[in-house]
Formats: structure tokens, sequence, C-alpha cells
């Protein structure tokens, strides 16, 4: 089955870069850049781990941007091509149906994703979620061979796992040694900090990649 | 644009960014009436400050795209030593990707280049003789210019840019303005210059034994350079020599990393491609010719630093022998020296 694996999608996308320049006036650009190099200069800026837009959208469960200049040349007997334009990658895994998610990345990364998406070929006809997803859907490929990384969980459920998953190692470090009353005590005290069954509790943010 | 092969067959042009290739790669900046330079060098004691400098330096580069308005009165390229790319912390995985030529640097290869004797780097000018003290030459910045006002006005941004750096990393000598180039009178000058000889007040385009200098560049894929420059710039294709259909673009990966070359796969190169993709090895080196008193035969690969000349030469004073253009290389039937010949050059 391509694109849908359960409730997770995974979303390919290839967006024809414009060819030609523009001036810039950016520290670390040169005066003048190509459209692909300017394209690279705002992925490479964007906010990392919970700083990034993407952290922001709702059931994200991963996304990779890159710019891609062009195909590699396997060396002989394969024969020699290239494309006619830089693209950029955008790929995305999530949880939920495409349409959905894609306003939802669109109501909570406006301006990050017009910056990126700024100099590909047709995206100045895009102005609204609407004309997005029509946009995104325009440059989907298939994705095929999906496999999900994770549980068939959504965001929310998932964060709250690996939150759990992180305190209770802490709480067992901490308890090392203790008698069998201490350590009860703890763990009642444990379970009302964290909230198990509550996803909307204390969890992980989206974007998070370590403990402090 | 795309390239008809010898087959017939249509093969696509490599897609060169060459916002994302330095000018000095593909362009001839004589050849825009930039006939002065000034190379200037430069340490880095504070990796912080170098690489702010390097940032400050990104806007004043000049690429290899075609100039759109006016040709600019100056243009400013960067190079950076292998003990330059290590003080600006290059990961080590990556600087050990750089060839063993680039890594170890002229002084430590001065056997195979044959620098000994009188080319011995006790030689040469005092700002390349410390390859591993705190003199050492880690960036150099490569000026050219229409004048030398506009060297000089280019050479003072760069020198501004070294001092924002310094300032904002608060470093004062983060990035050090290294001296001990050379003229006819001094040892400690704070640049290279560098022009075109003139006569009678105009440009020529002789070099100083009067022979003719730039014959030909080479001419690869993705420039985007005037096509009629493919002559004598690129590889043969058995066809008239004298026409654009007796020659061919050579590979672009021949002289820019991350692109195919003449044997069909990519140049080794440092990784990761991001890094090196577009970039290139230059070399600088800096010659002090001699005339010789008298004449003789000389095959091409003896002619020790100076041009290639294939051809016997006439029986005249070697200097005079080819300022004339109707006597340049490729002229004439070959001939190697004798025995006796060579014994006596030698």
């Amino acid at each position: 089955m391509s694109n849908q694996n359960g409730n997770a999608y995974g979303l390919t996308t290839l967006c024809p870069i414009r060819n030609g320049s523009l001036s810039v006036a950016a520290e670390g650009c040169p005066a003048e850049a190509s459209f692909s190099a300017v394209t690279r200069y705002h992925l490479q800026n964007l906010g990392a781990a919970d700083q990034s837009p993407m952290a922001r959208v709702p059931n994200t469960y991963l996304c990779r941007f890159y710019v891609l200049d062009d195909v590699m040349y396997q060396g002989t007997p394969a024969r020699y091509d290239t494309l006619k334009s830089s693209y950029l990658v955008f790929t995305s895994d999530f949880h939920g149906k495409l349409e959905p998610w894609l306003q939802g990345m669109w109501n909570a990364a406006t301006e990050s994703v017009r910056k990126i998406w700024e100099h590909c070929v047709g995206f100045d006809s895009v102005h609204d979620a609407n004309g997005f997803i029509e946009y995104i859907k325009k440059c989907q490929l298939k994705t095929t061979f999906f496999f999900n990384g994770s549980t068939d969980d959504s965001l929310a459920d998932q964060l709250k796992s690996l939150y759990l998953k992180q305190e209770f190692s802490r709480f067992a470090f901490d308890t090392q040694g203790k008698t069998p009353a201490e350590t009860q005590q703890a763990f009642r005290r444990f379970v009302q900090r964290v909230q198990p069954a509550n996803p909307d509790g204390p969890t992980w943010r989206p974007g998070q990649s370590h403990l402090s | 644009m795309a390239i008809i092969s010898k087959s017939g067959t249509i093969e696509p042009d490599s897609l060169l960014d060459l916002h994302d290739v330095q000018g000095g790669v593909v362009k001839v900046y004589a050849r825009f009436g930039m006939f002065k330079g000034r190379y200037v060098c430069f340490r880095v004691n504070k990796s912080n400050a170098g690489r702010r400098f390097v940032l400050l330096m990104s806007s004043l580069i000049t690429t290899a795209a075609p100039w759109k308005t006016a040709v600019p009165d100056a243009t400013t390229n960067i190079a950076f030593t292998y003990q330059g790319l290590r003080s600006l912390r290059v990961p080590v995985n990556t600087l050990h990707g750089f060839s063993d030529e680039f890594s170890m640097g002229m002084r430590a290869r001065r056997d195979i280049l044959g620098d000994t004797g009188p080319s011995s780097s006790i030689h040469w000018d005092p700002i390349w003789q410390s390859a591993f003290d705190d003199q050492a030459v880690h960036i150099m910045i490569l000026i050219n210019g229409k004048s030398l006002e506009a060297v000089e006005q280019r050479y003072q941004a760069v020198l501004n840019a070294v001092r924002d750096a310094n300032q904002k990393e608060q470093q004062p000598d983060g990035v050090k303005l290294l001296s001990g180039h050379c003229d006819d009178q001094r040892d400690d000058l704070d640049y290279q210059e560098a022009s075109l000889i003139y006569k009678d007040g105009k440009p020529t385009r002789k070099e100083h034994f009067g022979y003719t200098d730039g014959i030909s560049d080479t001419f690869f894929k993705g420039t985007r350079s005037d096509p009629s420059l493919v002559i004598g710039g690129g590889k043969p294709t058995g066809g008239d020599p004298t026409t654009i259909a007796g020659w061919a673009p050579l590979e672009t990966g021949e002289f820019i990393f991350g692109h195919k070359d003449e044997a069909f796969e990519y140049p080794a190169a440092p990784a990761p491609p991001m890094f090196s993709r577009n970039g290139t090895y230059l070399v600088y080196r800096k010659h002090h010719q001699r005339h010789w008193p008298q004449s003789f035969p000389v095959a091409g690969a003896m002619v020790r630093r100076s041009r290639c000349f294939p051809q016997r030469i006439r029986r005249t004073s070697l200097p005079q022998s080819w300022r004339s253009p109707q006597r340049m290389p490729g002229l004439e039937t070959p001939r190697l020296p004798t025995k006796r010949e060579l014994r006596n050059w030698l």
C-alpha cells in the first residue's frame, strides 16, 4: 500500500525551484545567489528541534527538507542524466489524512511555508491553505514501500509515551536502595506528578530531542 | 545548453550554479579590462574571528555568474590553505578528504616539484617560508581590478572586514594580515601586486620575456562562456581544429568538484558533498624567471617553469624567437635535443 500505513501517512514531494538568481541582502550570502541557494539558506536558518516551525504542526512525526541540486551519476555504463532545475524535496510522516494535516501546517507555520517555497515554480499562485493543499498535491510522488517506524498512535500519545519512559527511568534510578514502603510512596507521588492517563498533562514537547 | 556529441546524440549540459562557483575559476578577469591584481594573505589566530571574517567576506566574493549590468571595477575571490581550514575548525573527517598535495603543501613536496637549489623554500618570499609556525598563511584574498584605485578600494574593504570580525569577536588579532611579500626593494610588503605588462602606457598580452601570454584557457561544460572559446580550450573531436566543430568542451568535473569528469566519475573530494561541491583547488606560485644567454633547441618538457615550448626554436637569442605571433608554438616541426645539447643545457 502506498502513502498510507495504518493511521500514518508518508508524504513525498518534489517541488521544482525556479532557475535564475536574485540579489540577496543577508549575512552569509553572496550579493547575488541562485534561487536554489537562497532556498537552502532559508532551510539552514530554520530553528532546530522544538524551535522548528514544523514542531508547531499538529501530528507531525517526522519531516525533512533538502534541496536536490541534481541526480548522481553512477558511472558507466549508466546513462548520464541531469535535472532541468533544482528541487525542494519535502517529506513528512504524520498521523492522519493528507488534507487536514496540510491545513494544519499552513495554519501553524504560514510565514515559514511562504519563505521556504517562495522560489518554487508556480508557488506565487498559492495564497491560502486550499491553494497550498492543491500545490502540494501537484508536487506529490507516490510513497512506495512506506513503513511507519513508530506506533500507530497520535503524536500526543507517542510524546506522552516517550515522556513516561524517560521519567520512569529517572524514577528507577532515584529509588535505588529504598525500602519497599519508601518505593511505594515514591511511586504514588510519581504517578501523581506525571499523570500517565492524561496526554495533555506533563509530556514531551513536539520537536524535543533530549531531556533538558 | 545541450552538447551534440560525436555520435550525433544530444548530451545534456551539466547544471552548474555559477553563483556557487567563484569567478576566478571561470572568468579571465583580464578579458574584462581588469589588468591589476593584488593578493593578500591572512592568518587565523582565533577560529571564531576567522569564521566571522569569512562570513563578512561572502558578500564581497565575485561569482562566476555572468554580469547582468556593468562589469564591476574590481573583483574579490578567496582561497584557503589546509592549515587555514583547520584553523576554522573544519571537521577532521572533512580535512582527511583533501588530496595529499593540498594537505602537505608545496614546501613538503619540494623534491617532487623541483623546488631545490635556487628554487628552495629558503629563497622564497618570507611570507611563504613559515608553513607551520605562527606566521603560516591560512587565507588568501585575490583582488583584480581595472585600476590601482579600484584594487586599493577593494583592499580597504577587505581590511575593514578583518577589523569588524576581530571587533565583533573581541579578538584584536583574531585574523591577522601577514606581511612578507617581496618586490625589487623590499621583502616585508603587506601584499603581492600583480599587473599586465604595459608598453607605451598600454597593456600588452606579453609576459616579461616578450612571449604572448594567455594563449588559451580551458573551456569546460556549464560555464555559459562564448562558444567560440572552445577552440584551443576544449578537447579535439577530430574535426577541423580551426572551427568549433573541431573541439568539444571538457567535462566540468575536470575542474570543479561534484561534477562528472572525463573518466565518467566524480573527482575525489572531501565530504560532505555540500562542503566541496562547486569548489576547486588553486595553485599559487611566484616565479623569478631568468634570461638564458644563448639559444638551443629545447624539448617542451625540459623548459623549467616557463612556457611549454614543444617546438624547435630558431638559432637566435631565445627571448626574440617567439615574440612574433606568427612564430607561436604549434607551427613548426618538433625536434628533440641531441645528447650534447642536453649536457650543455643541464
